[in-house]
């Protein structure tokens, strides 16, 4: 059997709580473990109840999801947020992705979509559009396909020391959404789908590299 | 008109500007709060009663299981069209934003809707704008990268934002260049057909310019010329 991704939701429409809810209950990979419809009640359920993934409304009367995401983070409650808003505007994305949330999700699109993009936040992928990534990260240049920039060569060494991308993060002082993003591109550059093949990737160009004449 | 009649006229056109985006606002709140909540959640449901259909009646040629389907269609339907309504109308927050951040989330979320890529070229340093400036330049630039998906089977888009003048009388420049079909403005100025009337209002309204070069198979180049403030 595989494990339960244990959930809060956190929304201030009760019938889109209710209706999300009942599916989630109704997957066999998914537990709602708490319901949230105010902003100030996200912290609190989480402490409590310490769920996998939080799913978060940005729109919330009271403490916005933005204001709830920066109280998450702050806390350093080793949670994944998902944002899920009906707002697709560039502001909005940037603002999420600044703020450290894993994925972005659109109440515009199918809740079956939602629940998809769900378990692509839990398995540790950064779920946001393809231009917000780019937009915020950097584009490549022209001449760099295929080849490795200095941050994403830095991030390999620390991945294959064994870090996690918290330590990645806190030792290159940018925040983990960052190293996320640097993993991505640099799966996608060296053809590997993990970090175990990455690292492995590294070792190996490192043991058959030329040594440097001392 | 005199001097102080026309800046009369100026600051009236400017709060006009706000008032509508205002407005606006809170008419795509409403939508928000109402349509896309409802929506979603008969989405969940439907998915729920689907569920329940394929546990008791298996046959995947029932046509209650083709019902089900064809009304969760029309409500995903549904939603991509108030999507496309939300992404273009709803107001950022224009206080607080430089033009360049308001440009470069636009650009993001053109992107983004359209999965094509857009290059921006910022040629800093870009005076403070104020908030009609930045309404009226956000406006015309959505407006301009529309027309050059839609319109235009553009293959590439070049956005350019500088400036010029002394910093008393600074003036934004901002630029869209596509190298799609283009088309002759003779013909199409008069139909309105790319929404050129509403970018040249624009524009007027915060006291600059609006110019467009095109031509069938030679792409379209539009250039606007406004005082920062």
């Amino acid at each position: 059997m595989t494990e339960c991704l244990r959930v809060v939701l956190a929304d201030d429409h009760e019938l889109l709580l209710e209706g999300l809810r009942a599916l989630l209950e109704a997957e066999p990979d998914m537990s709602v473990v708490a319901t949230v419809s105010s902003g100030a009640q996200v912290l609190d359920a989480v402490g409590r109840h310490h769920p996998d993934l939080v799913v978060l409304d940005l729109e919330m009367s009271g403490l916005s999801g933005l204001a709830c995401l920066k109280q998450l983070r702050d806390a350093q409650l080793p949670v994944r947020v998902l944002v899920l808003t009906a707002f697709g505007d560039g502001a909005s994305m940037r603002a999420a992705l600044e703020g450290g949330a894993d994925g972005y999700a659109l109440k515009t699109e199918s809740p079956r979509h939602t629940i998809e993009v769900m378990r692509e936040v839990a398995r540790g992928h950064l779920v946001f559009p393809a231009a917000a990534k780019r937009w915020l990260f950097g584009r490549p240049g022209p001449d760099d396909a295929g080849q490795l920039t200095e941050r994403e060569r830095a991030v390999l060494e620390l991945l294959a020391e064994g870090s996690t991308n918290a330590q990645i993060a806190r030792r290159m002082h940018v925040s983990e959404n960052t190293v996320k993003f640097h993993l991505q591109n640099l799966f996608l550059k060296l053809h590997v789908s993990n970090r175990t093949e990455a690292a492995a990737y590294y070792l190996k160009r490192v043991m058959t590299a030329p040594r440097s004449p001392r | 008109m005199t001097v102080g009649e026309t800046e009369k006229e100026l600051g009236a056109s400017r709060h006009l500007l706000q008032v509508t985006e205002r407005e606006l606002q809170r008419l795509l709140l409403d939508i928000h709060d109402g349509p896309v909540q409802h929506m979603y959640a008969a989405l969940s449901q439907l998915d729920l009663l689907r569920q329940a259909l394929d546990a008791r009646l298996p046959s995947p040629e029932n046509a209650l299981h083709g019902r089900v389907d064809r009304i969760r269609r029309l409500l995903e339907h549904g939603l991509t069209d108030i999507r496309s309504f939300l992404g273009a109308l709803r107001p950022p927050e224009f206080e607080g934003r430089s033009l360049r951040e308001l440009m470069e989330e636009l650009v993001m979320q053109h992107e983004t809707d359209t999965d094509t890529e857009v290059s921006f070229v910022v040629d800093e340093p870009v005076p403070a704008a104020s908030v009609p400036v930045k309404i009226a330049l956000f406006r015309v630039l959505q407006e301009a990268l529309s027309n050059a998906y839609r319109h235009g089977g553009a293959r590439s888009v070049i956005v350019r934002l500088g400036a010029k003048g002394g910093a008393a009388r600074a003036r934004i420049l901002l630029a869209v260049e596509d190298d799609g079909a283009g088309f002759d403005p003779a013909t199409k100025v008069g139909d309105d057909h790319f929404g050129l009337a509403g970018m040249r209002y624009r524009a007027e309204l915060v006291g600059g310019t609006f110019n467009l070069r095109s031509a069938p198979g030679a792409g379209t180049h539009i250039m606007f010329d406004v005082p920062a403030s």
